[in-house]
């Protein structure tokens, strides 16, 4: 990248906007390109540097401000102790714009970057940064294209955090020399391997680490569906073949049942040509069955009877009760009498006795006279005689009691009569009319029988029978034909559901599941070679450098002779080395040459094209070195952009030195009216027309 | 004057090539493939996403790689 002029709208001190915008050009009309800016303190020189770092990164740092403080200058503000970026005189005049357009040179390319702050609309005075609006654009000049990611674009040059190794400010030389003494600074030492693109690798590993982990849970969640999918797939072919074996068997059992169907519509047609016979036989059949019940009632009704009584029993029984009935009848007769005939006894033994002892008649109660002894013998004699057939009569009475003699007689009554017997009576009846059904039966059947011929009752009748087996068979079929197709349901939704399981991959991984370990395995070695080249790389570098660095000390240094060189240890330390080897001190000189010696090898060994924008070169160094340096810088095939103080580079000594190398070399002064202003006075002109 | 050597990242580049082009794993890897992985990750040097942008462009690198691959061994 070359630098080929910048214009200053209200910049710093460079108080000017549209045409009256102060212009730099850098380019010169035989292809030179270095430039010297001369200028005393406080005139402009830390201004016009600083320009070139906004127009890339927006934002300039303050003086004063460390390598790590990020302190910037305000856009605007009233008061110029505050070091605004818009032109103080500006302000005061109502000229709120402030900007750099920086025209440069990239990849044989030119363009024209302009970054520049207004007011915002309806801010009448700005007097903060906030209240200022940016504009920032980089045009190719030779396309008239617009760049769309500006800011990337200007990084992909050179990045911001590297780009103090290419503009530095001679000013702050020495915290350069503190740290390349002591590299214990993080952030330089960052910026060292940044430049010499260590990152590449670091970063690199720490990406490909990321990546790993990513895809290594990632693939572990493919693996347990992928392992779910192995099983699926064993099941799937299981299923798949007991598919085939179902669909094969649906398809036996359609022949199957066609087979049989088929010949029904034969049999059934031959039943309809064959009709007469068939209603023959079918009345055959009818009185066969009634027959058939008849037998099977009767056979019942005699298993009922029996049950019930045994017939030859019913009338032995009968007998019996009759012939019971009667005795106990018989006995209650003569019980009867003979109860009359003892109450007659007890009635004339009673009158006997009373007539013995002269009182009055038991029945009539007429008194009667005491007897004779004479008559009184015969009265005992006839008691005696009635008492003793009256015992005779007690004792051949019947016993039990008559009251239970005649509970005996009813209950034989009702057992005559009862309801089992009566049962029994109904059995035999309805016997009888089973077998009269029989026989009616027999005779139709027989009559029946004679309608059909041998020989037709016996087609019909296979018919018949075959009709019957093949629907018998038909339905079998359909059964096993309904069970087989819900098999063959069952199994096609299984197959749906592991086919679902696997996607489209059968059992082979998922082409995502695949890739992925593509992937991991693709990073995993990658970041292998990345470790691997790490160290070697950072060898290679540190030694490069030394060289690099150690070849232009030598070249710069009065004090070659007894060094031996510079070196640089892993850490990024530097240190001069003696011709022995050993550590030397080194003067503050000796060190501000090392300083621009190891910036100009980072620079080198970084390939990254930039022009070297050095402010204020010679702080710490003095003169014999100084030029030895200058000669170094204008000679080194860089674009090199110096701003010396003019106790630095004296402009008569500087033109004449170096001005055959510069495009034009300029001179920095304060207006003699306005003190806030500079103004640009070329000196060498070499930029042609 | 410096003399005119490889830059660091031209250094860099070229050890990863050698590196990798031993690598039998890594034969799918061009040159072309390992400089655009050493641009990307330069690009992203100083990447302040937790090198989101920067994983992200090396997907993009990898991917068609990836595919390349798989297509192969499914031939």
């Amino acid at each position: 990248m070359k630098i080929l002029s910048i214009e200053l709208t209200n910049w710093q001190s460079y108080r000017g906007s549209g045409k009256s915008a102060r212009r730099l050009d850098f380019s010169g009309g035989s292809g030179e390109s270095n430039c010297i800016v001369y200028g005393q303190n406080t005139h402009g020189k830390t201004a016009l540097w600083q320009a070139i770092r906004f127009a890339l990164y927006g934002r300039v740092n303050k003086r004063m401000a460390g390598w790590r403080e990020g302190k910037f200058k305000p856009i605007v503000a009233t008061d110029s102790a505050d070091e605004p970026l818009l032109n103080i005189t500006a302000h005061e005049n109502g000229d709120y714009t402030v900007g750099v357009r920086l025209g440069f040179e990239h990849n044989g390319e030119r363009y024209m970057l302009d970054r520049s702050y207004t007011s915002k609309k309806g801010v009448k005075i700005p007097r903060r940064s906030s209240q200022m609006e940016q504009t920032f654009m980089i045009r190719n000049e030779d396309n008239g294209t617009y760049v769309e990611e500006k800011q990337q674009f200007v990084n992909d040059i050179l990045p911001e955090n590297l780009a103090r190794f290419f503009m530095f400010d001679g000013e702050r030389l020495d915290e350069y020399r503190d740290l390349f003494e002591d590299t214990s600074d993080v952030e330089l030492k960052n910026f060292i391997e940044a430049i010499l693109r260590f990152p590449v690798l670091t970063d690199g590993i720490t990406d490909f680490e990321k990546i790993e982990k990513t895809l290594k849970k990632e693939i572990s969640k493919f693996a347990v569906k992928h392992r779910k999918g192995e099983a699926a797939a064993e099941e799937l072919d299981e299923a798949n073949s007991d598919l085939d074996v179902r669909q094969e068997v649906a398809k036996d059992h359609k022949e199957e049942r066609e087979g049989y169907e088929e010949r029904l519509d034969v049999v059934v047609e031959w039943l309809k040509e064959n009709d007469e016979g068939k209603k023959a036989l079918a009345q055959q059949e009818m009185f066969q069955a009634q027959q058939d019940e008849a037998v099977e009632q009767i056979k019942n009704t005699e298993r009922s009877m029996a049950k019930a009584l045994p017939g030859s029993w019913k009338a032995i029984i009968s007998t019996k009760i009759d012939s019971r009935l009667g005795k106990v009848q018989g006995d209650l007769e003569r019980q009867k009498k003979d109860g009359e005939k003892i109450g007659a006894l007890d009635v004339q033994i009673s009158h006997l006795n009373n007539k013995l002892e002269g009182k009055p008649c038991s029945t009539c109660k007429t008194p009667l006279k005491v007897p004779s002894s004479k008559e009184q013998d015969s009265i005992l004699k006839k008691i005696v005689s009635l008492e003793s057939n009256r015992r005779k009569l007690v004792e051949s009475r019947i016993d039990p009691s008559p009251a239970y003699l005649h509970n005996r007689s009813i209950a034989l009554s009702n057992l005559k009569s009862d309801m089992k017997l009566d049962r029994l009576l109904e059995l035999e009846k309805q016997l009888l009319s089973w077998r009269s059904k029989k026989r009616k039966a027999k005779q139709d059947l027989d009559k029946a029988s004679k309608m059909l011929t041998n020989e037709v009752r016996k087609e019909v009748a296979k018919f018949l029978l075959e009709q019957g087996e093949l629907l018998k068979k038909i339905g079998k079929v359909l059964g096993r034909e309904e069970e087989n197709n819900a098999k063959i349901y069952h199994l096609e939704t299984e197959i749906e559901k592991l086919g679902d399981i696997l996607g489209t991959g059968g059992g082979k991984k998922k082409p995502a599941y695949r890739k992925a370990e593509i992937k991991r395995d693709l990073v995993v070695d990658l970041k292998n070679e990345w470790e691997l080249v790490t160290d070697e790389h950072r060898e290679g570098q540190r030694r490069s450098v030394e060289a690099a660095a150690s070849k232009v000390f030598m070249s710069l240094s009065n004090k070659s002779k007894t060094y031996k060189g510079l070196k640089i240890y892993e850490d990024f330390q530097m240190a001069i080395l003696d011709k022995k080897g050993r550590r030397d001190a080194g003067s503050g000189g000796q060190w501000g040459l090392l300083a621009y010696s190891v910036l100009d090898a980072l620079t080198t060994c970084s390939g990254i094209d930039f022009p070297l924008v050095i402010d204020t070169p010679g702080r710490s160094i003095d003169d014999e070195h100084l030029l030895r340096l200058y000669d170094y810088l204008f000679n080194c095939g860089k674009q090199v952009l110096l701003f010396p103080e003019g106790s630095e580079l004296k402009p008569e000594i500087g033109d004449k030195r170096y001005g055959h190398t510069c495009a034009a070399t300029y001179e920095l002064k304060l207006n003699e009216k306005d003190q806030r202003i500079t103004d640009i006075k070329r000196r060498i002109n070499n930029l042609g027309k | 004057m410096a003399e005119t050597t490889a830059s660091s990242l031209e250094q860099l580049v070229s050890l990863l090539n050698e590196a990798c082009s031993k690598n039998p794993n890594l034969k799918a890897i061009s040159t072309d493939v390992v400089e655009q992985i050493v641009q990307s990750l330069e690009k992203h040097v100083f990447s302040e996403d937790d090198r989101k942008a920067s994983v992200k462009a090396m997907h993009n690198i990898l991917d068609p790689i990836v595919e390349e691959i798989y297509d192969g061994e499914k031939k």
